[in-house]
């Protein structure tokens, strides 16, 4: 006769719960002792601490419109080339009829903005036209950093170019940088225009510039750089007064006389972009300049203007900024104490009068930039 | 397995025959005590009894000024900012130490950036601090002793230094915040809250 075997007890499960629990129970009672003891706390705050949304800084413009009347007459637009829809056209050579990786134009922009502040809408507007009729003109393009060369991106390729032009009428092509995504990149940008042409003739370009915006308003940043590869051998051509040492400066138009006259100057217009509500700590002026005849001494002052107001006069007719009789740029640097306000800084135009101790003889400029010192609260 | 009448039970039936058996003994046992007791409470009795009272003791810290809950805006790569602020140790233990704890809310990389981003420094005065402003700067007309070397202005029970911790004392204490002039231009436009946490814990047990 076999029996069921009887329940067990204490069963198992109820053993290992048992074992659980007082494991746990101990557990808990060693900590509780380890962290036993009084404390008090006392707290300070909240404070809250904003920075700066720009920092204090020196940003420097170069001049890209020139209105050149050192002849006395009229006024020559001598602009850059490359940084307003006119009828100043920079040809290049003649490209191939094919897209090459090595036949290119490419533009360096020039870094006048605060940096770290985020950019939207950044646009890169290219306008040109075939040379020739009956010839079609494409481009696609690359951007870098400039100062790494970097790609950080491409538009366009050579069996999608961004546009072609299949006429001499220019065209201005925008194509939106998606990869410009703040002002430190802006400040250091370089796009490269990759192009072919149906006659292997020259394409004519009338504008390289970039717009966007901020926080604190649009912008336009201008080319200072441009080197031509379309043959496959590079020329670079900087924008003459934007880098001094470069072995490019601005020749005046025409001849100066050897007194100071009222009808003889050249007027420099900035466009720096200070941000609304900013405060100016300091600007200045570098212009350095020489003669452009061995032996002759040229002089300079200059006014400063906000559209047709007089700001201030730095030096005179009768007591120069400063003069130069030397085969090297005088590099001189003018504080410009009446530069205050935004607005004027914004539309900020220096008329230089120039005189040169033979007469009928030209000047050369080297360098014409803005230095302000901002920040914004 | 074991054998009884010719049976076969297992081990467990062995177990419950022990464990009754252990059961009754012990109940057995049980009522034999308590008569046993009860014997001994039926005699004479005499009782003698003292009594005295044991109070446990307050750990108070507090801070009766502060100017940690001024910020500063808008600061710039190199600003510094001075805070006062006064620990008391008003309750009848001491202290054997306190910490600081900081955190941000919100939070940005004026605070997350522990290179660039703000640093604290906390000096202590033997009297109190002399403050002009604001902007608020302090001088020490007595001595100065270094409470906390520079630090990222976010810390988890950072120790503090040089502080007195005696049970009705009082420590002058000097927060300078500082944003580094290494900080960039990501750093422009940012914003972040602090709070301050001092944590004291009582000095060690003994003999009373």
């Amino acid at each position: 006769m076999s029996r069921q075997p009887p329940d067990s007890l204490v069963s198992r499960r109820a053993l290992r719960w048992a074992v659980i629990a007082g494991v746990a129970a101990a557990s808990f009672t060693t900590v509780s002792l380890a962290f036993a003891g009084f404390n008090s706390a006392a707290s300070g705050g909240p404070g809250t601490y904003a920075s700066k949304r720009i920092f204090p800084g020196i940003r420097t413009s170069s001049a890209w419109t020139l209105r050149d009347a050192s002849g006395g007459g009229a006024e020559t637009n001598a602009d850059d080339t490359l940084s307003y829809t006119d009828a100043l056209l920079k040809t290049t050579g003649n490209w191939a009829t094919t897209f090459s990786s090595t036949r290119y134009v490419e533009f360096d922009f020039n870094s006048a903005r605060p940096g770290g502040v985020a950019v939207s809408s950044a646009t890169f507007a290219y306008r040109m036209a075939a040379n020739s009729a009956g010839d079609t003109a494409c481009f696609y393009f690359e951007v870098y950093r400039a100062s790494s060369s970097t790609l950080i991106g491409t538009h366009g390729s050579t069996g999608v170019p961004v546009a072609c032009n299949a006429t001499t009428t220019q065209t201005t092509y925008s194509t939106t940088l998606a990869e410009v995504t703040d002002t430190t990149i802006l400040n250091d940008l370089r796009v490269r225009v990759y192009a072919k042409e149906s006659g292997s003739r020259p394409m004519k370009q009338d504008l390289a510039s970039v717009t966007g915006s901020t926080a604190y308003g649009s912008f336009t940043t201008y080319e200072k750089i441009y080197r031509d590869q379309s043959t496959g051998t590079p020329a670079t051509t900087n924008w003459s007064v934007a880098t001094s040492g470069d072995s490019t400066a601005y020749v005046s138009a025409g001849n100066w006389a050897t007194t100071f006259a009222a009808a003889r100057y050249m007027k420099f217009t900035f466009d720096p972009h200070v941000p609304s509500g900013s405060v100016i700590t300091s600007a200045s002026v570098d212009f350095y300049y020489k003669n452009n005849t061995a032996g002759d001494t040229v002089c300079w002052y200059f006014e400063t203007y906000n559209g047709a107001t007089l700001l201030g006069t730095h030096g005179s007719s009768g007591s120069p900024v400063s003069c130069n009789s030397t085969a090297g740029f005088t590099t001189d640097n003018v504080t410009l104490a009446e530069l205050t306000s935004v607005t004027d800084a914004n539309n900020l135009t220096i008329k230089v009068y120039m005189k040169d101790s033979t007469g009928a003889r030209k000047s050369q400029t080297d360098l014409v930039q803005l230095n302000i010192n901002h920040y914004l609260d | 397995m074991g054998e009884v009448s010719g049976l076969a039970i297992d081990d467990n039936e062995s177990m419950r025959l022990s464990l009754h058996k252990v059961v009754v003994s012990i109940a057995i046992l049980g009522v034999a005590a308590a008569i046993a007791g009860l014997g001994t409470f039926a005699t004479f009795t005499s009782t003698t009894s003292a009594t005295h009272t044991i109070a446990s003791g307050t750990l108070t810290l507090t801070a009766p000024f502060s100017r940690l809950g001024t910020g500063a805006s808008p600061i710039a790569a190199g600003d510094t900012m001075q805070r006062a602020i006064d620990l008391s140790y008003s309750g009848s233990i001491s202290f054997s130490a306190v910490t600081l704890t900081t955190s941000a809310s919100p939070s940005s990389l004026l605070d997350t950036d522990t290179t660039d981003g703000l640093h604290i420094v906390i000096d202590k005065c033997s009297v109190a601090w002399t403050e002009s402003g604001p902007p608020y700067t302090y001088t020490c007309g007595g001595s100065t002793s270094s409470v906390l070397a520079s630090s990222a202005i976010i810390g988890s029970n950072v120790a503090l230094s040089n502080l007195t911790l005696t049970a009705g004392s009082l420590d002058h204490l000097r927060a300078t915040i500082t944003f580094p002039s290494t900080a960039g231009n990501t750093l422009q436009n940012q914003s972040s809250t602090l709070t301050y946490a001092f944590t004291g814990t009582q000095r060690a047990g003994q003999s009373q």
